[in-house]
């Protein structure tokens, strides 16, 4: 029988790959595919290789082939072994089977996904559109896609999508204080405040059934709702079918926290379904960034199952476009990540491991200022000078192409990592001229989820960050790229000097220009003259009415990078970074001040009218002060949200979120190193350290907060905008 | 500043240490500090002084040129010259640590190194993201390659960072190294200056088993200005 339909989930079973489907018709079906043999490569001494391959055949159903492939690094072909895993389930048995036999033999292509194996080979990705050939048993006899990553309008499958979340506050209920269960389909919220956990569990039983949602979309679903619905499920003997393959229980992963880069970085547990797709909002950096759609798209594009791409990194799903490169070109893919750095002398490498280049700005109130930006420049760069681990001082020695370092870049070779990126490129290109064409808000709001998608994958592919797991990082295409960036910076300063324009700020790949009387026209010009100099893209972000280059907070004679706010000519649109509007830690009732502040400024349009608008900027201030002072605000207003660098029993001295974080550990709640937690500040000096925060969750009508200390953050916040203004008519210091 | 050698606490019998650790070829683990590969910096200045060229393999992201640079200017010598000494290269994952252990032999005949610091060893094996097996495989292996460096007539300084909890299997990698080690050794910073704690002695040279390195057995007492203060939880028994 042939059916068409759209893939929505795909895993490994005993039985062969399960595809969950949905038809246009709306049936849900899960399907196996039993043909599915996936391989890995080995490598090294033929001659041992093949004393191996009899015993390996004994010991496990393969299929073994000599076969030709290439070597990444070299891009010579050369014998290895192919090893097809005729039970997919023990692919990694297989391999590790092998590498304890022959621990000197090289292992490539093994470590690998299986769905994401599957998808490489097949050609398939999530939500494609697949026309299939099932028989009776629901056995997949053909799959044919027809369907294409890199289109930009495509169809996507009828999805129910239910939603839970706890009512009320947005932080994590494992810190304590919750409310009813919402559970909304569609533009239907129920609010279940059941107390008994029986009646809970029933009520959610019946939903699931009743709506049988394909994405169940929650609020701290991966560490709270989901792991205590089913244990208390499991307790109390009321069955909650939140997976619609009945042969899998959902899968938990527990929290846990490491060091990455001298930072510590706290990853939630997840909770993961089978036959339903579970996404926590709360626990997925695409949904955050890029909602539903977004996701949706960086799924297909990378090929990794939805539930995956929602809990992984955009850096994990660029090493999948890669690793399916790779494969489709029948590279090899080394098992662990070997390739060290060359040695270099403290001398060289003084030269090569610099980062971007910064000109500090030129403090103070700016009229008429043009921003340009080269778009995407780091992978620009990769894709336009074929920047790729394989091709930086490549083997065959093409000559030295790298301005200040004098690294060679291959010539012979088009490396994995421009290949990968420069459609890329090109697709968030299209997907930007889409948001501009688009009639309807809901479409523009699409393509803008999606193009920033792509965004995030070309984000990642460069950097520091990614390059522990990048299986296509090195570090001297990492120094080249940077080497290339700086030079591209001084291009374009000096054809902006030359063209008459003051460079006012620079910064990595965009930068600050001011000349007296210069029209958009002539800031566009620039831009082209930019790009023809660099043979990179560069747009104008826009032209400021005014900006302000604001100073260190520590010293105001001090310039640092990318402290400023300005408004855009035209749309009055504020550009703001590094004030307390844009910091996560920042009490809202602060950001909030801040926010309407700049909303009065977006009406000036110079020094002058900005003078005028600064008495009743400064009334807004009065306004939040006077709330402040009569114990108007609300608790929420106060929170500040602060990472813990260590676990709370490490803290040395009695800090604010020290005290916060000791509180909550007293109260059974466990907190690891990287975890955020919220807290109000009491009472700042107070002698008892404990009286000087309060967790937000385990705030009571006892307590009370400090007033003083929080008038002075909201002054503190004020201050960039009266910086360059002191002696303004109406304004009190 | 008037004293030659910048790594000033290694001074009196400590300085015999030092002689100790980079005259004969062994492999002499350095831990038990939260910053222990920070502080391999000062291990350099002894043999560049010298003339000597060194081999870095920094897997954990630690080297840093400028202390080289201030080192030369306290020592009155070209920074270029110290700077041109040092051959370093970075591993950010335990396999291309292990590859470069594997490479090291040769980059030291081909560079004429004697000295080989390694930093983050084996701190980098202990790693959340891979299975427990695969890491203690791939560390057995850099063992192997480790063991037959003296051989060879290398001299590594080994240095591992001591986090604030060990795992277990960091307490395995960690016991293992020492284990191979010719000599391991505690790195103890206190505000006087850094000290050595013999953690064990495999062959008794000094007489002196178990025996406390500490600032009090400094020669100079201006030498300890150029030691990173910063206060130590507890101080050795005997400063
Ligand atoms: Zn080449």
């Amino acid at each position: 029988m042939r059916v068409e339909t759209w893939l929505l989930d795909l895993y490994p079973s005993p039985e062969g790959m399960v595809l969950w489907t949905i038809e246009a018709a709306g049936r849900r079906r899960r399907l196996v595919d039993t043909d599915f043999t996936p391989c890995f490569y080995v490598g090294g001494p033929l001659d041992k290789i093949a004393q191996l391959t009899p015993r390996l055949a004994a010991e496990f159903p393969v299929r073994l082939d000599w076969v030709e492939r290439q070597d990444l690094w070299s891009g010579v072909w050369q014998t290895v072994l192919e090893v097809g895993v005729r039970r997919p389930v023990q692919f990694a048995a297989v391999a590790r089977w092998v590498h304890r036999q022959a621990p000197r033999a090289e292992l490539f292509n093994c470590d690998i996904s299986l769905p994401a194996l599957y998808a490489y080979e097949k050609g398939v990705f999530p939500l494609a559109r697949c026309a299939l050939e099932v028989d009776e048993a629901d056995r997949v006899r053909a799959l044919r896609v027809e369907d294409d990553p890199w289109a930009t309008q495509y169809e996507l499958p009828p999805l129910t999508v239910m939603e839970w979340r706890l009512e009320g506050e947005s932080i994590t209920p494992q810190h304590g204080h919750r409310g009813g269960l919402e559970v909304c389909v569609e533009d239907r919220v129920e609010v279940l405040t059941e107390d008994d956990p029986r009646e809970l569990l029933a009520a959610l039983a019946r939903r699931l059934r009743q709506d049988d949602p394909d994405i169940l979309l929650t609020d701290w679903g991966d560490s709270f709702l989901l792991p205590r619905l089913l244990q208390a499920a499991e307790r109390l003997d009321c069955p909650l079918p939140l997976n619609r393959d009945p042969a899998c229980a959902a899968h938990h992963k527990r929290a846990r926290s490491y060091f990455s880069y001298g930072r510590i970085v706290f990853k939630d547990s997840s909770t993961t379904l089978f036959g339903r797709l579970h996404i926590d909002r709360k626990n997925s950096f695409a949904v955050g960034e890029t909602n539903l759609e977004g996701l949706f798209e960086l799924s297909r594009l990378t090929k990794l199952p939805l539930q995956y791409m929602a809990r992984t990194s955009t850096g994990t799903g660029i090493t999948s476009m890669q690793l399916d490169l790779a494969c489709r070109q029948h590279i090899l893919i080394p098992w662990q990540k070997r390739e060290p750095e060359e040695f270099k002398t403290a001398r060289q490498l003084l030269l090569t491991d610099r980062g971007g280049l910064v000109f500090k700005p030129i403090l103070g109130f700016h009229e008429n200022v043009g921003e340009l930006d080269f778009a995407s420049m780091f992978p620009s760069i990769m894709a336009r000078f074929n920047v790729s681990p394989e091709t930086v001082n490549c083997r065959c020695g093409c000559p030295a192409r790298v301005p200040e370092i004098g690294y060679g870049i291959c010539r012979r070779r088009r490396g994995l990592v421009p290949q990968t990126v420069a459609p890329i490129i090109e697709k968030r290109a299209r997907y930007k001229q889409l948001m501009h064409e688009a009639r309807e808000e809901s479409e523009r709001r699409r393509y803008d989820d999606r193009q920033n998608a792509l965004k995030w994958l070309l984000v990642t592919c460069f950097g520091y960050l990614g390059y522990k797991n990048a299986r296509f990082g090195r570090i001297e295409a990492h120094e080249a790229i940077n080497a290339f960036g700086r030079e591209k910076l001084l291009v374009a300063k000096e054809v902006s000097e030359r063209a008459g324009f003051r460079l006012l700020h620079a910064i990595v790949d965009s930068l600050w220009v001011e000349k007296p009387g210069a029209t958009r026209q002539d800031y566009e010009e620039l831009a082209r003259a930019i790009e023809a100099a660099t043979d990179l893209p560069v747009a104008l972000e826009g032209v400021y009415k005014y900006i302000v280059f604001l100073p260190s907070r520590q010293n105001a004679a001090v310039s640092v990078p990318n402290r400023y706010f300005g408004v855009f000519a035209g749309s009055n649109r504020i550009k703001v970074r590094g004030l307390e509007v844009r910091r996560h830690d920042a009490p809202p009732l602060v950001a909030r001040m801040q926010e309407e502040v700049l909303r009065l400024f977006a009406e000036a349009h110079d020094a002058n009218s900005y003078r005028q608008k600064l008495a009743e900027a400064a009334e807004v201030l009065a306004r939040f002060e006077e709330r402040l002072r009569a114990g108007k605000v609300s608790w929420e207003e106060l929170i500040i949200r602060k990472r813990l660098t260590q676990a709370p029993g490490d803290y040395q001295k009695a800090s604010l979120v020290a005290v916060a974080a000791q509180a909550l550990e007293a109260c059974g709640v466990q907190l690891r190193p990287g975890e955020a937690i919220e807290y109000v500040i009491t009472q700042a000096d107070a002698a008892l350290p404990t009286e000087r925060a309060r967790p937000f969750t385990l705030l009571n009508g006892f307590s009370s907060y400090d007033r003083e200390k929080y008038l002075e953050l909201l002054r503190q916040a004020f201050e960039p905008f009266r910086l360059y203004f002191a002696h303004s008519p109406g304004l009190s210091s | 500043m008037s004293l030659p050698v910048p790594a000033p606490a290694f001074t009196g019998p400590a300085r015999c240490l030092l002689g100790t650790l980079s005259s004969r070829p062994g492999l002499f683990v350095l831990s038990g500090h939260p910053e222990s590969s920070r502080l391999s910096h000062y291990f350099l200045a002894a043999p560049l002084l010298r003339g000597e060229v060194v081999l870095f393999l920094d897997a954990a992201n630690c080297f840093n040129p400028y202390r080289l640079v201030v080192f030369a200017e306290q020592c009155r010598r070209p920074p270029a010259q110290f700077l041109g000494r040092v051959r370093i290269s970075r591993a950010f994952t335990c396999f291309q640590l292990a590859e470069l252990i594997e490479r090291t032999p040769a980059a030291a005949r081909r560079f004429r190194a004697r000295r080989v610091v390694v930093a983050g060893m084996p701190d980098i094996f202990d790693d959340e993201e891979l299975p427990a097996a695969e890491a203690k495989a791939a560390f057995t292996r850099s063992l192997d390659e480790l063991r037959r460096w003296p051989e060879q007539g290398l001299t590594a300084l080994i240095f591992s960072d001591a986090p604030p909890r060990l795992s277990p299997l960091g307490t395995w990698l960690r016991g293992e190294l020492e284990r191979q080690a010719t000599e391991a050794y505690r790195l103890e910073e206190s505000p006087a200056g850094l000290c050595l704690r013999e953690a064990k002695t495999r062959e008794v040279e000094h007489g002196t088993h178990g025996r406390d390195f500490s600032p009090a057995d400094r020669a100079d007492p201006g030498a300890l200005r150029q030691v990173p203060a910063r206060p130590a939880p507890r101080r050795p028994a005997g400063a």
